[in-house]
């Protein structure tokens, strides 16, 4: 109810509820009422977005075929359900989220930021364990950031389409985790890594000569 | 024939002399292959060649309007159109989340069984497999975004070849919003549901030929479900060891096809391209209704008047015909009418001739040939090049390639072919 009423706000408003004492007021609710729930105004909406996301890895993870889904079909299966419910956030999203860059990161998306993780690094050891996805020792602990700043990207991505039916972003998601797959699957990433142990050294040392 | 109508004439050129010249190749699948790839090759230098050349003159026209994807030859279509919309194929998720959106029900919602897999592409979707209740259905699905990338990839090709082509936009618009028109169309599955209806009843009576059933309540704008036919792709069917007396069977019932639908129902299927079609248990199934094309009644007597048989060796009725399409104009010189009229009447002997011999046998390889270096050969003629205006009416266009289309599947079918003139230019 706290939540609701905070991001009803959030909507109509523009903006967070300055004063707790008036939010309160309005919700007709005491000020312990409200600290039994949250600590301060801003945890309201961490909550409201965590829960949001959970919920939708909750949905797709539930559907038919979610079991016999490689990672890659997990992904897309979640980032296709995250774009459709999104629609029902997205004048919010876009006053929250829309003028962000992938560096600067509000703290209110922070608190997604753990449950996507949870959520990514099961992704990845489905992929690991059907052979879709290289081991790759302490660098498989990056996935599940990659994977977030990818899902960061189609955010950013979908806040800015302005195609019927937002079918750009649709394809956007296809062909950038298709991208990202293939380079998980080979040992790419690894080559290319050992290429540049490999020459790094040799530019230093060539480049200090000159 | 048709095609003389208008300037448009050399439209089918391109396509013509791509699936024109395998179908003489014939051969093994290797040299099929080689052929194919030596095609393209030439193909990159043909259209760079003419691109850049091309100036004036009706011909312009028709390479113009070769950004249509089916009058480029196919590796070329893929390149402009296709490409960025056939690799990869769409993931499983994306065709339920299509689902999603236009039904709010996944596939398996809806039907028992349905293959996560493609089993084939399609022009700008790609189809899949699906049962229920112990029957099988064809699932086209279309790849997202299709028609605002098909938008804005037009916008970007115009100019260029506007400037390329040393065109006045004035002077060629009406052809390129045709084309655009067409291609649209395409990506409308709720369009092509009510077409593919109209159509498949309307030349239900026809003999050999078959419609897969169509389902509404299974489709909506981005896909569109109908019966699955088990059968051999046209073209599989040309270059396979068909008896004679099939392929006339076959043949036959694809000219029929075509004839109702242009000459009675003045609208018809105007992509006749050998995948949209099967032939299953001896008849001819026609798949894919994306592409068609509906004329006038006023249209249709013009163009089609240069059917008539009294027709070329008359040349007061010839200029007549010629000004009612306006591919001659007002302000056409003695020379420049005469040089078109020579010309319309070398083609009318050559694309008319089916019609003059009750039975044409289009598997003689001289024939397409002949089309195919006359082709060639206009395209080289400067007369041709430097001839100014506007001519001829944008609905020319896919009544070519229609024709064009028809005659270079007969000629790889190898059909003889029972041919009539249309009752009101008979006698």
């Amino acid at each position: 109810m706290i939540s609701e009423a905070y991001v009803d706000s959030l909507r109509k408003e523009g903006h967070a509820p300055v004063s707790l004492h008036r939010f309160c007021e309005a919700l007709g609710i005491s000020e312990k009422d409200f600290y039994m729930a949250f600590p301060n105004l801003d945890a309201v909406e961490k909550h409201f977005w965590k829960a949001w996301i959970e919920s939708i890895f909750a949905a797709v993870s539930a559907g038919k075929e979610w079991s016999s889904f490689s990672a890659k079909e997990r992904y897309l299966a979640f980032l296709f359900a995250f774009t459709g419910e999104a629609l029902e956030h997205r004048s919010l999203l876009e006053q929250r989220f829309g003028k962000l860059t992938l560096l600067c990161s509000p703290t209110s998306l922070d608190s997604l930021k753990n449950s996507f993780k949870d959520f990514a690094s099961d992704l990845i050891h489905h992929g690991m364990d059907q052979g879709e996805i290289a081991h790759r020792g302490a660098l498989g602990n990056l996935y599940p950031e990659v994977l977030y700043i990818h899902w960061r990207s189609v955010l950013e991505y979908f806040l800015k389409d302005d195609s019927e039916g937002f079918e750009r972003t649709d394809a956007f998601i296809e062909k950038t985790v298709e991208f990202a797959f293939d380079l998980l699957r080979t040992q790419a990433i690894d080559s290319a890594a050992d290429l540049a142990r490999f020459l790094l050294p040799q530019i230093a040392h060539f480049g200090g000569r000159n | 024939m048709a095609a003389l109508g208008g300037t448009g004439a050399k439209v089918g050129i391109n396509y013509l002399k791509y699936y024109g010249k395998r179908a003489l190749a014939g051969g093994s699948d290797s040299s099929q292959e080689a052929h194919t790839r030596e095609l393209d090759e030439q193909n990159a230098s043909t259209i760079y060649d003419t691109f850049s050349k091309l100036k004036g003159g009706p011909l312009k026209l028709a390479q113009m309007l070769s950004i249509d994807k089916n009058l480029l030859p196919r590796a070329y279509a893929d390149q402009f159109v296709q490409a960025q919309y056939s690799v990869p194929p769409l993931s499983y998720p994306l065709v339920v989340r299509t689902f999603r959106r236009d039904f709010g029900k996944e596939p398996l919602d809806l039907f028992d069984t349905f293959g996560r897999e493609a089993a084939s592409g399609a022009s700008i979707g790609q189809v899949h497999k699906a049962s229920l209740r112990g029957k099988d259905y064809a699932v086209k699905v279309q790849y997202p975004g299709v028609a605002e990338s098909l938008k804005s990839d037009l916008r970007v090709v115009k100019p260029i070849a506007l400037r390329l082509l040393g065109l006045r936009e004035r002077d060629v618009d009406q052809y390129f919003r045709e084309v655009e028109t067409r291609l649209l169309e395409e990506t409308d599955y709720t369009m092509e549901l009510e077409r593919s209806l109209h159509l498949s009843k309307a030349s239900g009576h026809l003999e050999n030929i078959r419609f897969p059933k169509y389902h509404p309540e299974l489709s909506s704008r981005h896909i569109l479900t109908m019966e699955w036919i088990d059968g051999q792709p046209l073209d599989r069917f040309a270059d396979g060891d068909a008896s004679q007396r099939e392929r006339d069977r076959i043949g036959q019932s694809l000219w029929d096809f075509y004839s109702h639908q242009v000459h009675d129902l003045n609208l018809f299927h105007a992509d006749p391209h050998p995948g949209n079609f099967l032939v299953s248990k001896g008849n001819l199934c026609v798949l894919d209704f994306g592409c068609t094309k509906q004329i006038t009644q006023e249209f249709y007597r013009k163009q089609f008047r240069f059917l008539d048989p009294n027709l070329p060796d008359n040349p007061r009725l010839l200029e007549e015909a010629l000004r009612d399409l306006d591919v001659i104009i007002t302000s056409d010189t003695e020379k420049e009418i005469s040089q078109i009229m020579t010309l319309c009447r070398i083609w009318l002997d050559l694309l008319a001739l089916p019609f003059r011999s009750g039975t044409f046998d289009f598997g003689d390889p001289g024939f397409l040939k002949a089309i195919y270096d006359m082709g060639e050969e206009n395209r080289k003629a400067d007369n041709l090049r430097t001839m100014k205006g506007q001519r001829g009416s944008p609905d020319t266009i896919y009544v070519n390639r229609a024709f064009f289309g028809l005659y270079s599947l007969l000629g790889r079918l190898r059909s003889r072919v029972q041919v009539s003139l249309p009752e009101w230019l008979k006698g």
